[in-house]
């Protein structure tokens, strides 16, 4: 029975009390990653999409399934809730970061301060009807407290983003109390801890080529980590651009395939640097602050605290914009095919062709 | 000489034999008395009557003495009859007394009745005019009726603080009635018109007594001829509260139900409040009861061309009315024969309507009604003394010590508090309920005055450089809503409706607009590119908004609901800038079970110039933060016997926020650590733990407080 239908006859005040902050915040959430689940046909229809969000939750939806509800910028606020195929409580708190190992074993971190393993196969198998409260983790790695004085100890600190390196069998974790771990997948044990940054840390991600890692963090600067030694290599301080900057913060890197350059989101401008000759090539400057930021090809795709997906070519110079359905985005992803998803406030989840038009947007379910 | 005297001897043999004769055919009486039987005599008689021999013959001497006995018996039961008429009289003497005074008694005792009345006014024994509403009650239509006595019911066996009154014309009641009774039977109008006069009498007295005015109301009269034709009685139920102990001061709120007899509906309105706005009170009780629309299937096709109620009416047909007056289950038959068929008593003696009834009260609809509206009014009543203070840019006051808002002194001052009594609302409610043409051509007029109006000030608002961002939104708004009405004035208004509808729509996605604005303005690219793709999709709108559910939805909480503008200024320490939070905060009328909701926008300007620009887009996470905070977060904090002072609450809340947001005289974060000297130790004690004013890829802010203050990052 809707809440909606409720009258003198049937009233609960409470009931209707609680559906109405539900509602609200169903709406107050984030998505905060999106991810691809790997394929090896190319019809991204055919594909899952999975979604992590403020409320813990980690969500499998089918693309094509999504595909029905059909695309509603127009539709204000009434975007559709959406049926996920898989349904979890992953995280304490917010999830922050998704990403898949080895195409079998799915990745996700969180504001609990804890990187979660989920079997992939067994949530592609799992049926609708037993949701996700039975799925274990298969594999549970909690950050380090760190101690105070007369043994207290502080919180423990969250798990920003992850990267993958899997010919190393590591997981590197850009966490809250400023330093980055690099966890061993085999042992389940932290291998080295890459310490050096004064705040805590935005984003991650690995260079399996040069075996090195880049790390971005609320001090404003990134910094290029060497995962032999643990040692940092080079801090990269993107400049303010003579720009009055409220938040400093690096927020989103990224790298292209080559992995020879590298996208910088730093409040509101995009510096563009050739790793090998370790300089900064371009800066952009966008109108909201940078939330996340994706090579595609030779194009670079970035959101912001703006509902816009705005593509930039190498020099830094607006190609695109496509309004999208999030207020305000924290993740792209990008599939092979050129299908983006655009996620952020709303717990919306707008899936974008390559050639920009809309084909579906839809809101996450709650848990 | 011998025959002479044998002549003579012959004759007077003759003679003898003649007086022989003549003796023994003598007839005696004795057969045809009843005497008592020998036994009972020898048993019974007396001695002087047995004793002595009247004859020789013993035989006749039985038969003489049982015929004296029998004489003496009859004369004694012939006294005794006598004596027995004398009694008799005498008693129908004193039967005749009797009925004379019994006869007078009636008239003494309304002399008694009379003389008591302002006796029971005294006590609040209000024997009189309950039996005088009872006697009303049974005029009532069935509806009606279920709804008095169910009421009534709550009243008497649960103290229930209500009190009920049926008011209104009895004879126009009563000529209803016999109107009603002149197509069916002659029989029922004896019996009526007895009632009547019994009951004409009565209303006599009140009429001498109080000297009521009668009320002939030309507008009244002009209804009475519409399908809006209302049945002549009508219950009043005046709520009182339930807490207070004072009788005078608890008086919350006085409801009138009437019934509509062409229509089949209960309407209920507010008693004492001409205005429509008093009158939204009642709206909403329940969800999507807007009062607009009426409930039955059978009144919708009685009405026809048009689909909904007047708005303009002030009592409205309630979905919580229908079933409060048990039309669910009530039989649905027109009121033209029900009423008229049986008494009312009967009526709800029919099994189905029992079985309705008994269900009715299992569902505790009068409580459960009765409550609402008391939680309503006294919500009402809060909020509007909300609105006061704020009005007079005072902080509300809040008086719940657990939260930390309630303690913390603001630092920014409350700088502005507008009413944008929305135009928006007003134009898509207005076609509404209109059914002619010509009401709905000055309707139209109306709404272009307004919105006229309201683009004026919003021009005048932006010359003060008060309140730019306002401005693009809102002419948008208007100038949207204008081009429609030209079109369609004509066209029907159930279009009109769903139109005006979907002109709110593409708005509220861009909630941050002003920023977008600006962008737009910036890059050509983008617009271009943009329009290219809005367009298309805004064509398909339409279709999606006549099937969307959830756009349906909307609107009934939507409707009634009151806007205002917050501003909050802060004056930034470590520069010139000025920071303005606005907060749009939209009130529904389902007050506080649907709580306010705010909507904010940081701008920012420097001192002494007039021109603001906006930063939302710089600050989009941390509004939508402080968003969620208040308008959800905070509510499931709040004890719930706060409830109705929860925009109080939230406008503290949001000060502190805004406080926080700036404090330190740094936007960015700050680290400290706490580390600790055991001083006396030769041993320092190691390590140290560091506090966090950020967390997390969206830059929560952390707060925390101790007693009486709070500060940002967390552990402190």
């Amino acid at each position: 029975m809707g809440v909606g239908q409720m009258d003198c006859r049937n009233w609960d005040e409470d009931l209707y009390r609680d559906a109405i902050l539900q509602e609200r915040e169903t709406v107050a959430r984030t998505v905060f990653r999106t991810a691809f689940a790997p394929n090896p046909s190319p019809n991204p229809n055919s594909d899952h999409i999975v979604a992590v969000s403020s409320d813990g939750a980690i969500a499998s939806y089918s693309i094509s399934s999504c595909l029905e509800l059909g695309c509603g910028i127009s539709r204000a606020q009434n975007w559709l809730v959406a049926e996920p195929q898989f349904l979890v409580q992953g995280h304490d708190g917010p999830a922050y970061d998704v990403k898949f190992y080895d195409d079998s074993l799915l990745l996700s971190c969180g504001d609990d301060g804890r990187i979660r393993g989920w079997n992939w196969k067994e949530i592609l198998d799992s049926d609708v009807s037993m949701q996700g409260d039975k799925m274990k983790p298969v594999l549970d790695l909690v950050n380090p407290q760190h101690k105070g004085p007369w043994g207290a100890l502080s919180p423990i600190p969250e798990n920003n983003a992850i990267a993958v390196d899997s010919q190393n069998g590591s997981i590197y974790a850009a966490a809250g109390d400023s330093c980055a771990y690099c966890w061993d997948m085999e042992k389940g044990v932290v291998k080295m801890v890459l310490k050096g940054h004064s705040d805590y840390l935005h984003c991650i991600v690995s260079c399996s080529l040069s075996n090195q890692v880049i790390t971005g963090s609320e001090d404003g600067t990134a910094r290029i980590w060497d995962c032999n030694s643990g040692k940092c290599v080079q801090v990269i301080n993107p400049k303010k651009d003579g720009m009055k900057v409220s938040f400093p913060c690096v927020s989103c890197i990224a790298l292209d395939s080559s992995e020879s350059w590298l996208v910088c989101g730093k409040g509101q401008s995009l510096s563009l640097w050739n790793l090998p000759a370790r300089e900064c090539v371009s800066i952009a400057r966008t109108h909201s602050s940078v939330q996340d930021v994706l090579f595609d090809e030779n194009q670079i795709l970035a959101v912001g605290a703006e509902p816009l997906l705005t593509r930039l070519n190498m020099n830094g110079d607006i190609i695109s914009q496509i309004q999208c359905a999030p207020p305000s985005a924290f993740s792209i992803s990008l599939h092979p095919s050129g299908v983006t998803a655009v996620s952020g406030y709303g717990a919306l989840v707008d899936i974008i062709s390559q050639f920009g038009s809309h084909l579906c947007t839809f809101r996450c379910k709650r848990l | 000489m011998t025959t002479l005297q044998l002549h003579n001897l012959m004759y007077e043999k003759n003679h003898y034999v003649k007086a022989i004769k003549a003796c023994k055919d003598f007839k005696t009486k004795y057969p045809g008395i009843e005497l008592v039987p020998e036994e009972e005599f020898s048993k019974d008689a007396p001695e002087e009557i047995k004793n002595p021999v009247l004859s020789n013959d013993s035989t006749h001497d039985l038969m003489l003495k049982r015929l004296n006995y029998e004489l003496s018996q009859r004369k004694e039961l012939c006294k005794f009859r006598e004596k027995l008429e004398l009694q008799k009289k005498a008693l129908q003497e004193t039967i005749a007394n009797r009925k004379k005074f019994l006869l007078s008694l009636p008239s003494h005792l309304k002399a008694l009745k009379k003389a008591s009345l302002p006796v029971q006014h005294q006590l609040g024994v209000l024997h009189t005019k309950k039996l005088k509403q009872l006697q009303l009650a049974e005029l009532l239509p069935p509806p009606l009726y279920v709804t008095y006595t169910q009421l009534l019911a709550q009243k008497e066996a649960f103290g229930e603080n209500i009190e009920l009154e049926i008011t209104g014309s009895v004879k126009d009641a009563q000529a209803f009635a016999r109107q009603l009774a002149n197509k069916d039977s002659v029989s029922t109008n004896l019996e009526n018109s007895k009632l009547e006069d019994d009951v004409a009498d009565e209303e006599d007295d009140g009429q001498r007594r109080r000297k009521r005015p009668k009320k002939v109301p030309s507008k009244e009269n002009l209804d009475q001829s519409g399908i809006y034709q209302s049945h002549p009685l009508k219950v009043t139920l005046h709520i009182n509260d339930d807490e207070a102990s004072d009788l005078n001061s608890s008086k919350l709120i006085t409801l009138k139900f009437e019934f509509l007899i062409k229509l089949n509906v209960v309407c209920v309105g507010v008693e004492g409040s001409e205005e429509v706005h008093l009158n939204n009170i009642l709206c909403n009780l329940f969800p999507d009861d807007t009062g607009l629309e009426l409930p039955q299937q059978s009144a919708k096709l009685c009405v026809g061309n048009s689909l909904s109620f007047d708005e303009r009416r002030t009592s409205r047909p309630f979905k919580w009315a229908q079933h409060l007056a048990g039309v669910d289950f009530l039989p649905e038959v027109s009121p033209l024969l029900s009423v008229s068929e049986e008494s009312n008593s009967e009526t709800t003696k029919h099994p189905s309507v029992s079985a309705g009834l008994s269900v009715y009260r299992q569902q505790n609809r009068v409580q459960t009604v009765v409550q609402r509206v008391r939680a309503r009014k006294k919500a009402q009543l809060a909020l509007a003394k909300l609105l006061d203070s704020l009005r007079s840019l005072k902080w509300p006051t809040v008086t719940c010590e657990s939260v930390p808002w309630a303690t913390h002194t603001p630092r920014c001052k409350l700088h502005g508090w507008l009413s944008m009594t929305s135009t928006r609302n007003r134009t898509t409610s207005l076609p509404v309920g209109d059914v002619e043409q010509g009401r709905d051509d000055s309707a139209g007029v109306d709404a272009h005055t307004k919105t006229g109006m309201s683009k004026e000030e919003m021009e005048t608002t932006k010359e003060d450089g008060e309140l730019p961002s306002l401005v693009p939104v809102a002419a948008g708004v208007s100038d949207a809503n204008l081009t429609p009405y030209k079109g369609s004035d004509l066209e029907h208004l159930g279009r009109l409706s769903l139109a005006s509808m979907s002109i709110m729509s593409p708005l509220t996605p861009k909630g941050k607009s002003p920023g977008l604005k600006k962008q737009e303005d910036d890059i050509d690219l983008m617009l271009e590119s943009d329009n290219e793709l809005d367009e298309p999709v805004q064509a398909d709108e339409q279709s999606d908004n006549l099937e969307g559910p959830s756009v349906v939805k909307n609107l009934w909480a939507d409707y009634g609901i009151q806007e205002y503008t917050l501003v909050l200024t802060q004056k930034l320490a470590y520069d010139e800038r000025i920071m303005k939070l606005e907060a749009k905060i939209k009130i529904s009328l389902e007050y506080p079970l649907r709580p306010p909701q705010f909507e904010l926008n940081l701008y920012n300007s420097f001192q002494g110039k007039s021109f603001s620009e906006s930063v939302c887009s710089e600050f989009f996470n941390e509004l939508t933060a402080m968003e969620a905070e208040v308008n959800v977060h905070l509510i499931r904090m709040l004890p719930l016997e706060e409830e109705n002072v929860i925009l109080g609450h939230q406008v503290r809340c949001v000060a502190m926020l805004f406080d926080l947001l700036f404090e330190d005289g740094k936007v960015c974060s700050e680290r400290r650590c706490n580390s600790v000297i055991d001083v006396g130790l030769c041993k320092p004690v190691r390590g140290e733990l560091v506090s966090r004013s950020f967390r997390g890829r969206d830059r929560r802010k952390m707060i925390s407080w101790k007693e009486t203050s709070c500060t940002s990052g967390y552990p402190y």
